[in-house]
């Protein structure tokens, strides 16, 4: 009886139920059945949230893109371990994972400690293993870095993986043949991750779409793109539900914003139904005046804009990643000692 | 034609005379209707006060064949808002008792309005100490415990 009434409940209210009793923090951490239950009402409630960054910090927010006034609300910030003492964290990168065999779900904050260093060109993906049916999923972070390093004065090529089952890190050997450009994110997706690249060697600078594999621990081949992409096109990946993969590329957009969408930002997400994708970005002009905003593009020409407040930091681009609720936990091992006090890497 | 009748019977002994249609949006009374037809149903476990309510919310709900085929008896919007004003006129107890009936019962639609009025009367809680005390649920957490979960539970929600 529980199930069946707490799955009818808000999101923001989970929290709060969760530190009412035993029985409820029980319902709320059952692995399949409740986030099953809970997702098929969200569903029915028609709900429709993303994760935005902004400013350095993240966001659930609720979208209503019902025409002529679409609306983007804050319905929650990120709560971490204890907030006081992060308040100051900056987060800069947000990434997002889930898949129809792991009801797992991130949405909250993973501390992990580094293995020994970290650079400033670090590129993290986030996923899980696909096993059999119904066992636990181990989640796995990745970083790698094949960048020339500017203060060692030499080339650095690192691949290394973090599971959080083990809390532990091991090297991968990969001697990748692709470069991938920085401003390009990943996207999870299945518990795999998917970036545009190209050929590290090849004159012609055509993208294609890259697969690392966290169950085989492997890049997979190359994925031919539906259009022909240049290297340093406007180009972001997006999920459409849990199981499709959606590109945008912004071609040129200034007749109808009058400006071209930026690399480094430019996230969407896409609303299957009403055909429109809504891109995060900001506006353009004097500096003082910059506007985080949400572009909202439909057929035939459809343009409609939602404010997403002052663009302050100067730098920190809004990103956004599409979200569907879960109130399961991340199988995570203790961690050894006192992780946090060792330069940590703030994973979302 | 007259439409045929069942007697449900309450905890307190009292009958209700109810047509067949209306009682059959319960699966069980559906059931039990094929397998003992012309009997009175005692449900022990319901006082009369929840099974006129139950049966005042089947009457609203039942579907009639009138000859041409299936027509509700109410428009699907009309029929939403008169749920609505249905369980706020019910107190909390109460309407805790009408959900478990609606469950043993097993009336899908009765269960589903009951669920998000407690759902909605949680949500409208500020906190769970609100929450403990609107539903007369004991603490039974130690500082510990809610230590441990704070730490599991990093979430933005």
């Amino acid at each position: 009886m529980e199930e069946e009434v707490l799955s009818k409940l808000p999101m923001t209210s989970l929290r709060r139920v969760r530190f009412t009793c035993k029985r409820w923090n029980n319902t709320l951490s059952k692995d399949w059945s409740f986030t099953r239950k809970y997702k098929g009402e969200a569903a029915k409630r028609k709900e429709f949230q993303v994760v935005i960054m902004l400013e350095y910090k993240v966001y659930l927010m609720s979208v209503n893109l019902l025409n002529p006034f679409p609306s983007i609300e804050r319905i929650g910030k990120l709560v971490s371990l204890d907030d006081a003492a992060h308040d100051g964290v900056d987060i800069i990168k947000i990434f997002h994972c889930d898949g129809l065999l792991s009801p797992k779900k991130e949405l909250g904050l993973l501390w992990i400690k580094s293995r020994d260093s970290y650079h400033r060109c670090d590129r993290y993906a986030l996923g899980y293993e696909n096993k059999i049916k119904n066992s636990r999923p181990g989640h796995k972070v990745l970083r790698f870095v094949d960048d020339y390093n500017r203060s060692l004065k030499r080339r650095v090529c690192e691949f290394e993986i973090f599971s959080l089952n083990s809390s532990s890190w091991k090297v991968v050997d990969v001697n990748p043949d692709w470069h991938i450009h920085h401003y390009y994110r990943g996207l999870s997706l299945k518990g795999n991750t998917y970036w545009f690249a190209k050929e590290k060697l090849a004159l012609q600078e055509r993208i294609f779409l890259l697969c690392f594999d966290f169950t085989t621990e492997r890049f997979g081949p190359r994925l031919r793109l539906p259009f022909r992409g240049r290297y340093g096109d406007t180009v972001t990946l997006s999920s459409v539900g849990e199981e499709q993969l959606a590109v945008f590329l912004s071609v040129d957009m200034r007749p109808l914003i009058g400006f071209q969408f930026q690399c480094l930002a430019g996230s969407f997400f896409v609303d299957e139904k009403k055909k429109v994708v809504v891109v995060i970005d900001m506006t353009r002009g004097h500096y003082l005046t910059i506007r985080n905003m949400a572009y909202v593009l439909g057929e035939n020409g459809y343009l409609k804009t939602v404010d997403l407040g002052e663009f302050a930091n100067g730098n920190c681009w809004p990103l956004v990643c599409s979200y569907v609720p879960s109130s399961v936990r991340i199988n995570q091992a203790a961690p050894p000692g006192n992780q946090r006090n060792t330069s940590p890497y703030l994973i979302y | 034609m007259s439409k045929k009748m069942i007697v449900l019977k309450s905890s307190e002994g009292v009958s209700f005379v109810v047509e067949e249609a209306v009682a059959r949006q319960s699966k069980i009374i559906s059931f039990l209707v094929e397998e003992f037809p012309d009997r009175e149903l005692p449900l022990t476990n319901m006082t009369s006060e929840i099974l006129r309510k139950t049966i005042e919310y089947c009457k609203k709900h039942v579907v009639e064949d009138d000859g041409g085929g299936d027509s509700s008896s109410s428009s699907s919007g009309d029929l939403k808002e008169w749920d609505v004003k249905f369980v706020a006129e019910i107190d909390q107890p109460r309407l805790m008792d009408l959900l478990m009936a609606a469950n043993y019962l097993d009336i899908p639609s009765l269960l589903d309005v009951t669920c998000q009025k407690v759902a909605d009367t949680i949500a409208a809680c500020n906190d769970e100490k609100e929450i403990r005390a609107t539903f007369n649920i004991e603490n039974d957490f130690t500082e510990e415990e809610v230590e441990a979960i704070r730490m599991e539970n990093q979430y933005p929600i």
